[in-house]
């Protein structure tokens, strides 16, 4: 990736990015908030994503992601803040919701229509949709065309819900939990047909889950949300690359902890083990600490467990400095 | 987006209409036969009533418009209740209740064409289900109308199931049905509750025709033999005095029970009691008045049914969930 990519996705501000041609914003939210009924389900929520990402979303149950993502489809209108898509605001016109589709949690269907009549549904509601593409997918499913939605099995409706997704031809396709509820099998049939149309459609994915080790391979980017607000942004292999875990003798992990930011910090009587964010550069003195990779889950569970410190990761400067 | 409706409400379209063709046939099979008896069986328009003739015609008729007529009395309250509650309720409800709505709200449609396909769609096909049923009714109560029978249609068993007031009721209930909908975004409470304000339309609305305008003012000083017009729809009728106090016909017995005797049917009494500074007041509305009265109904439904349903639809294209 190039450096002036990294700026802006790190950057803080919206305005005054002028994202080049070759590699859009495909997502942006600045200070984006919203509340129910007196509760703030998201609040001050700015992020920036780039095109052609597969971002994964994940937090625990009542971080705000469902609200976040509802937001980004045009479903519900924020409180505070604007998010835009391909730097358009989302709202209510055509040219704006054709560029976006959006599989909700409970991927909802007319279980009273076939198959067939689902994808007149979406022949009729998108002047992009593409036909071929959704018959060749649901061919290659076995999805009988003739079956009402309602008799199909679990798997197979989100399969129907997805493909339906796909063949409006989005440049952002959002998903809700697309895999909740779903036997194993089912979950990695429906993520193995969601990469090969990330491959073939060149698309921008948002999605969420609760269980990050269901979106690691899948994803090159991640958003952790946390009590409605965004505590990592960024590329998976930049943010594995930057945190390591580090062991060495207790009475030195102070001074360890004044030098770098400390994520996670367990300590015995003898040995520390400390989970820091280093800069890509920084080098290990001391013989005495050892440091070793984090895994993403390793990483996403240390952040989520000190929801109190600032860990919006913001290497902007390191990275930007390369 | 027409089909999209189509497709999704098209068995309450095919259950109207097939409803609508059985009480066709019903109506046609009862007015043919009413209308043969009567091109046989008529006698003279003027036929004096209470010959053995005219009304041996008179109960056959009656006897025939009555069978029918009682299915078709509760006409004005069943049908707009099953349009509003199968019809308007689950327009949005059922969206709602099953999440389709963040599947149809995120293609490529704005809601706002989305809404108005349904409601300029499915509101089009209620209003002429409604008309189509006037237009059944009033060729089968024409089939009575043949004198000495009379059918008038300004008469309250008739007035809700002729002219405009079948297709405003079932706009208003359909309008109402769907702002239920999108208020409590339940189906089942969405439709109890327009259940329960159709009837209480229904019977709130029952004897309020006649207050739609001032009545016609009749005062009788000498015997007349049909003080209203024909197709009139009386209001009331009551008695006074020189004074101008009002009697009701039993206070008026008592007061006459002397000087005129008991036996109020004769014209003789009649005589005796106007003798007797009595009046009889007639009020009623002409004929003429039949179409003011249907737009009069038709716009204290329509009304607030459309405010309401346009609060509904604004509350709903709002980005709120």
């Amino acid at each position: 990736m190039t450096a002036d990519r990294t700026v802006r996705m790190f950057g803080g501000g919206s305005g005054e990015l002028t994202a080049p041609a070759q590699s859009p914003t495909a997502l942006e939210a600045v200070r984006l908030a919203k509340r129910y009924r007196g509760t703030w389900a998201l609040r001050e929520c700015t992020m920036s994503v780039p095109a052609g990402r597969v971002v994964a979303l994940v937090g625990p149950n009542g971080a705000g992601k469902s609200t976040f993502l509802h937001l980004v489809a045009g479903l519900i209108a924020p409180t505070r803040g604007s998010v835009r898509v391909f730097g358009e605001p989302v709202g209510q016109r055509a040219a704006a919701l054709a560029r976006v589709a959006f599989l909700a949690q409970d991927k909802p269907l007319y279980d009273g229509f076939t198959v067939a009549e689902m994808l007149r549904f979406g022949r009729h509601l998108n002047p992009g949709w593409d036909d071929a593409l959704a018959r060749q997918r649901l061919a290659e499913l076995d999805i009988p065309l003739n079956r009402k939605v309602g008799k199909l099995s679990g798997g197979q409706q989100a399969q129907v819900a997805l493909t339906i997704a796909v063949a409006k031809r989005p440049d952002l396709l959002v998903m809700d939990e697309p895999l909740a509820n779903l036997d194993p099998v089912a979950r990695h049939d429906v993520m193995c047909s969601l990469m090969a149309a990330v491959a073939e459609t060149q698309m921008t994915v948002v999605l969420s889950s609760h269980v990050v080790s269901d979106l690691t391979n899948a994803c090159d980017w991640l958003v952790v949300l946390n009590r409605g607000q965004v505590q990592i942004s960024g590329e998976v292999d930049e943010l594995l690359a930057t945190h390591r875990m580090m062991s060495g003798p207790a009475e030195l992990a102070d001074g360890m902890a004044a030098r770098m930011p400390v994520i996670s910090d367990s300590r015995s009587e003898r040995q520390a083990d400390l989970l820091v964010r280093t800069g890509p550069g920084t080098p290990l003195h001391d013989p005495r600490w050892s440091a070793s990779g984090v895994s993403l889950e390793e990483l996403v569970l240390a952040y989520l467990r000190r929801p109190d410190t600032t860990s919006l990761p913001r290497p902007t400067l390191t990275i930007s400095d390369r | 987006m027409l089909w999209l409706t189509w497709r999704q409400h098209r068995m309450q379209v095919l259950v109207t209409t097939a409803l609508l063709a059985v009480l066709g046939a019903v109506l046609l099979i009862n007015g043919a036969g009413a209308a043969d008896f009567a091109a046989q069986n008529a006698p003279a328009a003027d036929c004096v009533a209470d010959t053995p003739v005219c009304s041996a015609y008179l109960v056959e008729m009656n006897e025939r418009i009555r069978s029918v007529g009682e299915l078709l009395s509760w006409l004005p309250l069943l049908a707009p209740a099953m349009i509003g509650a199968f019809w308007g309720a689950p327009l949005l409800a059922r969206e709602f209740e099953q999440g389709t709505h963040q599947l149809t709200w995120t293609q490529s449609v704005t809601r706002r064409r989305w809404l108005a396909a349904k409601i300029v769609g499915l509101g089009a096909a209620v209003t002429l289900g409604g008309l189509a049923l006037a237009g059944i009714v009033e060729p089968w109560l024409a089939a009575f109308d043949v004198p000495p029978h009379n059918v008038d249609r300004f008469d309250m068993s008739w007035f809700r199931v002729v002219g405009i007031m079948p297709a405003a009721w079932w706009l208003a209930a359909f309008v109402l049905g769907m702002t239920a909908g999108a208020l409590f975004r339940r189906t089942l409470p969405a439709m109890a509750v327009t259940l329960a304000v159709c009837a209480l339309a229904f019977f709130g609305l029952l004897r309020a025709p006649s207050s739609y305008a001032t009545p016609e003012r009749v005062v009788q000083a000498t015997v007349m033999d049909e003080p209203e017009p024909d197709d009139s729809l009386h209001v009331t009728s009551y008695w006074i005095d020189r004074s101008g106090v009002k009697y009701t016909a039993q206070e008026r017995e008592l007061a006459l029970a002397g000087p005129c005797g008991t036996d109020e049917t004769t014209k003789k009494y009649a005589r005796c009691s106007f003798g007797h500074g009595y009046r009889q007041v007639t009020e009623f509305h002409p004929a003429d008045r039949f179409w003011q009265f249907q737009w009069a109904e038709a716009g204290i439904l329509l009304i607030p049914a459309l405010s309401l349903g346009g609060l509904a639809v604004r509350r709903t294209l709002r980005p709120r969930i």
